[in-house]
């Protein structure tokens, strides 16, 4: 009865039970295939639809856009949600397949389990997303060469749109698993996630333009815009600001998430 | 050792835990019988942290799961069949578990080749029959070598070579002194398999003793008999001081009679019989008389 447990210390502490979580986290998201579906359909819609809206942007009688960046990452528009899938079902395939209970009766102190799946999620969609920016830009940009409508990563605001948009979906990925926490239901999370990213900002559009400097730009879609548009939108926060309204949308979520997570049963 | 101290829990209206208590003891199987909806899974999933009980409170080793680290190396746990991300093999779903709990991988082989697993260990679980995926689960819970078993209805789904597998595990993990605890609804398997029973039926301790004193709480041994003339014996019997009562055409159950006196009975009366036994009462009997009323859906009959 002591073969497991005459190497190993008897009462870890919480920093060794999130490394273990965390371990076992990163093994749990490496052995889905939803996983390697999502990332790559991400990747290819990024960088396809990217250079797709490039070449039209540089064929025929197109001018120079106003926008070169923000054209050849256009396509992230819409891989936000393959990456924000990552995330809903992160914690809802625990849920529907009852894979929940095994994970809580392996780690009672339950938010560690959230702070683990947030880390190891965090981490793998920001190198993704980050590298998947860059590969979007460059692959982009140089479509837009064949016109001389290229712009260089060291153009003003250039980088940080990049990097925004690495640390943009990222947040995104945690709020996703935030809302499939509280909602524990894949299909409702994710209709929630589109809801947010797609739906809100067009009711935010309707708004009369005084509404929009009160409410519509500290929506988490308009805020969290701020930080991936080159120049700043009218009604819209500066982009650091933006972004960190974003982040507190994200923390407001995951502190929810915590709380029903601790206080449910499973 | 697993306790529990006046446990309850209530979900709305309904009381699915009733103030239970009782204690596991180590070395030996401990049976938790009740029937469909008693509340065995709900007491379990109490004991494993999982549900929050709404009164009372369960130890295990002296200690709510909860406040247990690395709880895999002290409790091992079985649960519905439907704990497993059926997208991962056998290996990867209990390397993820062992990881979680600092366990090392050679666990991860070991258990598997002790619930004979290894040879499917590649493929996902999605494929696997209940059985395999019972095998499954029984690895997950010994992955840490754990003093305390809870396992919620292990033979559910496994064929008699399984059946007699899982009994054989049992006995040995409980010869080796540790606690273990089996939830079934099946009373003729713990009657094989349990040395000691706690019953439940709406939530609420019915009987908590050994195995063999469960089966003497039943009144209910009697002679079956069948005959071609079963309405004329019946009236024999009830005048020989016996009650007979039909069941079905041409059988007879008979209590206040031995077989014997209800024979020579019959002999002597040139009745015809075509067999007469004596039926020593089930654990299945004996269950049955124990949770009377206490059974939330009965079949209207």
């Amino acid at each position: 009865m002591s073969a497991a447990t005459t190497t190993d210390i008897a009462h870890p502490g919480g920093g060794q039970v999130l490394l273990d979580v965390m371990h076992s986290e990163w093994t749990k998201l490496r052995t889905v295939r939803s996983t390697y579906w999502s990332a790559i359909a991400a990747v290819v819609i990024s960088v396809g639809l990217g250079a797709l809206i490039c070449l039209g942007n540089s064929t025929g009688a197109a001018d120079r856009p106003s926008d070169p960046a923000g054209t050849s990452l256009a396509g992230m528009f819409l891989a936000q949600v393959a990456f924000a899938i990552v995330g809903v079902l992160a914690m809802s395939a625990e849920y529907s397949t009852g894979m929940i209970r095994t994970t809580v009766a392996a780690i009672p102190q339950r938010g560690y389990v959230l702070a683990g799946k947030a880390i190891v999620l965090g981490i793998a969609a920001f190198v993704l997303v980050t590298a998947t920016a860059f590969a979007t830009f460059f692959v982009g940009q140089s479509i837009l060469s064949r016109r001389h409508y290229n712009i260089g990563v060291g153009a003003p605001g250039v980088l940080r749109v990049i990097l925004g948009v690495g640390l943009y979906t990222t947040v995104l990925v945690l709020l996703a698993l935030a809302l499939a926490t509280i909602l524990r239901n894949t299909a409702g999370t994710i209709t929630a996630v589109i809801g947010i990213i797609f739906v809100l900002p067009i009711i935010v559009a309707l708004l009369p333009s005084r509404w929009q400097d009160d409410i519509g730009r500290y929506t988490p879609a308009n805020a969290g815009a701020a930080i991936i548009s080159v120049t700043q939108q009218d009604h819209s926060l500066g982009p650091w600001a933006g972004f960190g309204v974003f982040c507190i949308w994200a923390v407001l979520a995951t502190a929810i998430a915590w709380w029903t997570l601790r206080h449910r049963d499973v | 050792m697993i306790e529990a101290h006046a446990l309850t829990k209530r979900y709305g209206e309904t009381l699915a835990v009733d103030n239970l208590s009782f204690t596991v003891q180590p070395g030996v199987v401990t049976g938790f019988l009740g029937p469909n909806g008693a509340g065995k899974s709900t007491t379990m999933r109490m004991a494993l942290g999982l549900d929050h009980p709404s009164g009372g409170s369960v130890t295990i080793n002296g200690t709510p799961y909860g406040e247990h680290r690395w709880p895999l190396r002290e409790v091992g746990a079985l649960l519905e069949a439907k704990a497993i991300h059926g997208g991962r093999s056998a290996y990867q779903h209990l390397l993820c578990v062992a990881q979680s709990n600092h366990l090392p991988r050679r666990r991860v082989d070991e258990v598997l080749e002790l619930v004979g697993l290894t040879s499917v260990a590649r493929k996902r679980s999605k494929g696997f029959s209940l059985g395999m995926g019972q095998r499954l689960g029984i690895a997950s819970a010994l992955l840490g070598d754990p003093s305390v078993l809870l396992l919620d209805e292990p033979v559910n789904g496994l064929d008699p070579e399984g059946i007699l597998w899982m009994r054989t595990l049992l006995r040995h993990l409980a010869g080796e002194g540790r606690t273990v605890f089996v939830s079934s609804h099946l009373m003729s398997e713990m009657a094989l398999t349990a040395d000691h029973l706690i019953v439940i039926g709406r939530g609420a301790l019915i009987a908590d003793a050994p195995t063999r004193e469960v089966l003497q709480m039943s009144t209910s041994n009697y002679v079956r008999v069948r005959s071609p003339q079963a309405q004329a014996l019946a009236g024999l019997i009830n005048n020989a001081g016996g009650t007979a009562t039909p069941d079905g055409d041409s059988t007879l159950t008979v209590t206040g009679l031995t077989t014997e006196a209800v024979g020579e009975l019959a002999g002597s009366n040139g009745v015809i019989l075509h067999e007469l036994s004596n039926v020593e009462a089930s654990l299945e009997s004996v269950f049955m008389q124990l949770t009377e009323g206490a059974v939330d859906y009965r079949a209207a009959s």
